[in-house]
C-alpha cells in the first residue's frame, strides 16, 4: 500500500485459566497505553477459547498473555493451536508472569514471540510491540 | 521543671542544633542529598532528620491513655503481658502441592523440623470451588497448591498426623469457609477427635478476594454469609478456633493503602452482618485474627502496634465491646519481603528482615516465604530455610526476651500515632462511601491498586526505588536456579481417585445431603450443620460449590475494573 499510515497498535491483554493475581496485567496495560496503543483487558478467568474469539472480534496485532499459577504450558499451546486453526497465526503472542527461564525456548518453538518474566521492564514489551511491522495498514 | 518546660527546653536546644551543626553537615552533603521518607505500604510519610520528645508531644503522645502495658487496654503494647521466651510466637508455614499423598510426605517433614502449624496451601480450583475434574480446573490441578476435592483428600494429606498433635492446623478457606470449616471437623471425627482437642486457623475472609486476590466466585452478598455463617458456627461449637483472619496483606501487596483501613472495613462488614443476626458482640469477636502487613522495620512495628490500638477502640467504642479478649486483636503475618525473581538468594535476607519485623512488633503466628517462592513451589531445602529463618530469630536472638522494645522510641511512637490517624481518615472515608461492599462495587480498591502499582512500577524502572538484582547490581547472566519440578501425573492421579470416590461411596445419601445444603441456603438458615452432613458423606468440594452457584448465582468477571 502507498504512503506511511500511522497505524495504531491494538493489544489484547488477557489472563487465562483461574488465576486472580491480575496486578502485572494491569500494570503493561498502562505501559501500553502511556505508549499510545490501544489496550483492551480481558478480565479474570478467560479460557484459550474465549481469549482467541475476543482477538478475532477485537481483530488485534497481539496478544499478550498473563499468567502466574503455573499453567501457561496448558493453556498457551491451546490459545497457538486455535490462532492456526482460526487462520489468525498473523496475532502476534507474548507472554509474561511466573514462567520459568527453562520454558522460554519450548514456548518460542510454539510460536510466542517475545516470554517476560516477572520483574521484567515494562519498556522491553512496549518496545517490542512498537517495533512490529504494522499487520494492517 | 514541669513537662511543659522540659518540652520548650528540648525545642529551644533542637533549634540551635539544627542551625549550628546539622546545616553545616547538609550543607556538605549538598543538593544531591534526596527527601527521605518512608513507604508504608505506598503511603509515604516524609521522614525529619531526628525525632526527640518534642514529636511526642506534637502528635499527642499519652503514654497512659495511648499505650500502656502488654496485655492491657489498648493493647499497643501486645495482647498478651509477657511472652513465652522459648516459643515467643507460633512458627507457621504453607505448603502443599500436587495429591494429598505427595503433601502428607512434606507435612511430616516439616513438622519434623520444627513447623508448629500447617497452613495448606491449596490448589486454584479448590480455592474456587471446582473439583480436580472440571474443564476449568484443567492445567491448574496440584500447581499452586494441594488438589482436595473431598474429605477423603483430608484423611489422606493428614494421615498420620493427628490434627492435635499441631498448635494448630490451618486453610485459607476464602470462598469456601463453611467447606473448609467442615473439612476440619470431620477429619477431626476419623481420627477419634472432639474440636476441643485442636485448633483450626481459617482465613474465611471473602472480602479481600474481590478486591485483589481474586478467587471470589459468588455474588458478595451470599458469600459475605457464608463467611459469618461459619463465625456463628464456630462462637457456639469450637468458640477457641480462629474462624476468620481479616487480611489487610493482600491489599498491601496489591499497592492499595494504607492496607489496615481496607480490611477494618472488611471486618465491619461481617461485625454488622452477625451482629444483625442476634449474636452479641462479645460472643464472637475474640475468635477473629488479623492479617496484618508491613516489613519494614520502623513503619512495620508502628504500623501493627497502631492497629492493635485501633481495634481495641472500635471493639469498645463503636460496638460496646466489654470482655478485653473483644478488644485485643491478634495477629498473623506472613513475611515475604519485596521478593524478586531475580538472584533469588537475595530473598533470604529480605525474608529474614520482615520476618525480625513482626517479631519485634510482637505478631502471635508469624509464616514465611521460601526464597524460591516467585518462581515454584518451594524445595525442600527452601521450606527448611523458613523454618530456620524463625528458629533463630526465636531462639537464638534476643528479639523476643523484651516485650514491645520499641516503646518509647521517639521515631516509633511518633510513627504510631501518624499511622493510626491515616488509617482512620481511610476508615472513615470508606465508610461515608457506604462502607467495603459499596467500594468493592465501585471499584474502589481494584482501581486504587493498579494505579499504585503502576507508579511503583515505573519507579522502579526509572531507579528513583532500589531494587537490589532488579534495577541495581544486576548480573549480566542469571543464573538459573534449581526449583521445584512439578509431577506432570497429578491430575491424571486425581481424576482416578476422584471417580473411584464417586463410584464407592453412597450416592443416594449423598444427593440427600445436597438437597439439604440447598434447603439451609434458600432458607437462610446457618449452612454449616448441612455442608458438614454432607462432607461427612464424601460429597465433593465441587458438588456443594455448584449447589451454592446455583442458589446464589455466579460472580460476573465482567463487572471487575476495566
Amino acid at each position: 500500500m502507498e504512503g506511511r499510515v500511522e497505524h495504531r497498535k491494538k493489544i489484547l491483554v488477557a489472563k487465562v485459566g483461574l488465576d486472580g493475581h491480575d496486578l502485572g496485567a494491569k500494570v503493561i496495560c498502562q505501559a501500553f497505553r502511556n505508549a499510545g496503543m490501544e489496550v483492551i483487558y480481558t478480565g479474570l478467568r478467560q479460557t484459550p477459547e474465549t481469549i482467541v474469539a475476543a482477538a478475532m472480534d477485537e481483530d488485534v496485532d497481539v496478544i499478550g498473555i498473563s499468567t502466574l499459577s503455573g499453567a501457561h504450558m496448558h493453556h498457551i499451546p491451546r490459545i497457538m493451536e486455535l490462532l492456526k486453526e482460526k487462520k489468525a497465526e498473523g496475532v502476534v503472542v507474548i507472554a509474561g508472569g511466573t514462567i520459568p527461564i527453562a520454558e522460554v525456548p519450548e514456548l518460542e518453538r510454539m510460536g510466542v514471540a517475545r516470554v517476560y518474566p516477572t520483574d521484567s521492564d515494562t519498556s522491553k514489551a512496549v518496545e517490542f510491540v512498537k517495533g512490529l511491522a504494522a499487520r494492517r495498514a | 521543671m514541669s513537662d511543659k518546660e522540659g518540652i520548650a527546653a528540648i525545642r529551644a536546644k533542637k533549634e540551635e542544633w539544627e542551625t549550628e551543626i546539622l546545616r553545616p553537615a547538609l550543607e556538605k552533603i549538598g543538593p544531591k542529598r534526596e527527601a527521605k521518607s518512608l513507604g508504608i505500604g505506598h503511603l509515604e510519610i516524609p521522614l525529619k532528620e531526628i525525632y526527640t520528645p518534642v514529636d511526642l508531644e506534637e502528635n499527642g503522645f499519652d503514654y497512659l491513655e495511648g499505650v500502656g502495658f502488654p496485655g492491657d487496654y489498648p493493647f499497643v503494647r501486645g495482647v498478651d503481658p509477657t511472652r513465652d521466651p522459648s516459643r515467643p510466637w507460633l512458627i507457621r508455614i504453607y505448603a502443599g502441592y500436587g495429591t494429598p499423598e505427595q503433601s502428607n510426605q512434606r507435612y511430616k517433614f516439616l513438622l519434623q523440623e520444627g513447623a508448629e502449624e500447617i497452613v495448606m496451601a491449596v490448589d486454584l480450583p479448590t480455592q474456587i470451588g471446582y473439583d480436580a475434574d472440571h474443564p476449568m480446573a484443567a492445567g491448574e490441578v496440584g500447581r499452586v497448591g494441594v488438589s482436595i476435592s473431598s474429605l477423603r483428600d483430608m484423611e489422606l494429606a493428614f494421615e498420620g498426623i493427628p490434627l492435635c498433635s499441631m498448635r494448630r492446623v490451618g486453610l485459607l478457606g476464602n470462598a469456601f469457609g463453611p467447606i473448609a470449616l467442615a473439612f476440619f471437623i470431620a477429619l477431626g471425627e476419623k481420627q477419634g477427635l472432639s474440636p476441643k482437642d485442636y485448633t483450626v486457623h481459617l482465613q474465611n475472609d471473602v472480602l479481600k478476594e474481590y478486591g485483589t486476590r481474586g478467587t471470589q466466585f459468588l455474588p458478595v452478598k451470599p458469600a459475605v454469609r457464608l463467611v459469618t455463617d461459619v463465625v456463628r458456627y464456630c462462637a457456639v461449637h469450637a468458640p477457641h478456633w480462629n474462624s476468620c483472619n481479616v487480611c489487610a496483606a493482600h491489599y498491601a501487596y496489591a499497592g492499595a493503602a494504607p492496607a489496615h483501613a481496607y480490611a477494618l472495613a472488611d471486618a465491619q462488614i461481617y461485625i454488622a452482618d452477625i451482629l444483625a443476626k442476634g449474636m452479641k458482640i462479645d460472643e464472637f469477636a475474640h475468635m477473629f485474627n488479623l492479617f496484618t502487613v508491613g516489613e519494614l522495620t520502623f513503619a512495620g512495628v508502628a504500623t501493627i502496634r497502631a492497629v492493635r490500638k485501633i481495634w481495641a477502640r472500635m471493639m469498645k467504642e463503636k460496638y460496646g465491646a466489654r470482655d478485653p479478649r473483644s478488644m485485643a486483636i491478634r495477629m498473623t503475618a506472613y513475611a515475604l519481603g519485596e521478593s524478586t525473581a531475580q538472584q533469588t538468594l537475595n530473598n533470604i535476607i529480605r525474608i529474614a528482615l520482615g520476618t525480625q519485623t513482626y517479631a519485634l512488633a510482637g505478631v502471635d503466628y508469624i509464616y514465611n516465604a521460601s526464597y524460591d517462592e516467585g518462581l515454584a513451589i518451594p524445595t525442600e531445602e527452601a521450606a527448611r530455610l523458613c523454618l530456620r529463618t524463625q528458629q533463630i530469630l526465636a531462639q537464638e536472638t534476643e528479639l523476643a526476651l523484651t516485650v514491645d522494645p520499641f516503646a518509647g522510641s521517639y521515631l516509633v511512637e511518633t510513627l504510631t500515632l501518624q499511622v493510626e490517624r491515616e488509617i482512620l481518615r481511610c476508615l472513615k472515608e470508606i465508610e461515608e462511601m457506604g462502607g467495603a461492599i459499596a467500594a468493592i462495587d465501585r471499584g474502589f480498591f481494584q482501581k486504587k491498586a493498579s494505579e499504585e502499582a503502576y507508579k511503583k512500577r515505573v519507579r522502579i524502572e526509572k531507579g528513583e526505588r532500589i531494587h537490589v538484582g532488579v534495577n541495581k547490581y544486576r548480573l549480566a547472566a542469571e543464573e538459573v536456579p534449581v526449583t521445584f519440578k512439578p509431577d506432570p501425573g497429578v491430575a491424571g492421579r486425581r481424576l482416578e481417585s476422584l471417580r473411584r470416590l464417586r463410584r464407592e461411596r453412597d450416592n443416594r445419601e449423598v444427593a440427600r445431603c445436597l438437597e439439604r445444603v440447598r434447603e439451609a441456603c434458600s432458607m437462610d438458615e446457618n449452612v454449616v450443620p448441612a455442608v458438614l452432613d454432607a462432607v461427612r458423606a464424601y460429597a465433593t468440594l465441587g458438588e456443594i460449590c455448584n449447589v451454592w452457584r446455583e442458589v446464589f448465582g455466579e460472580y460476573e468477571f465482567s463487572k471487575a475494573y476495566m
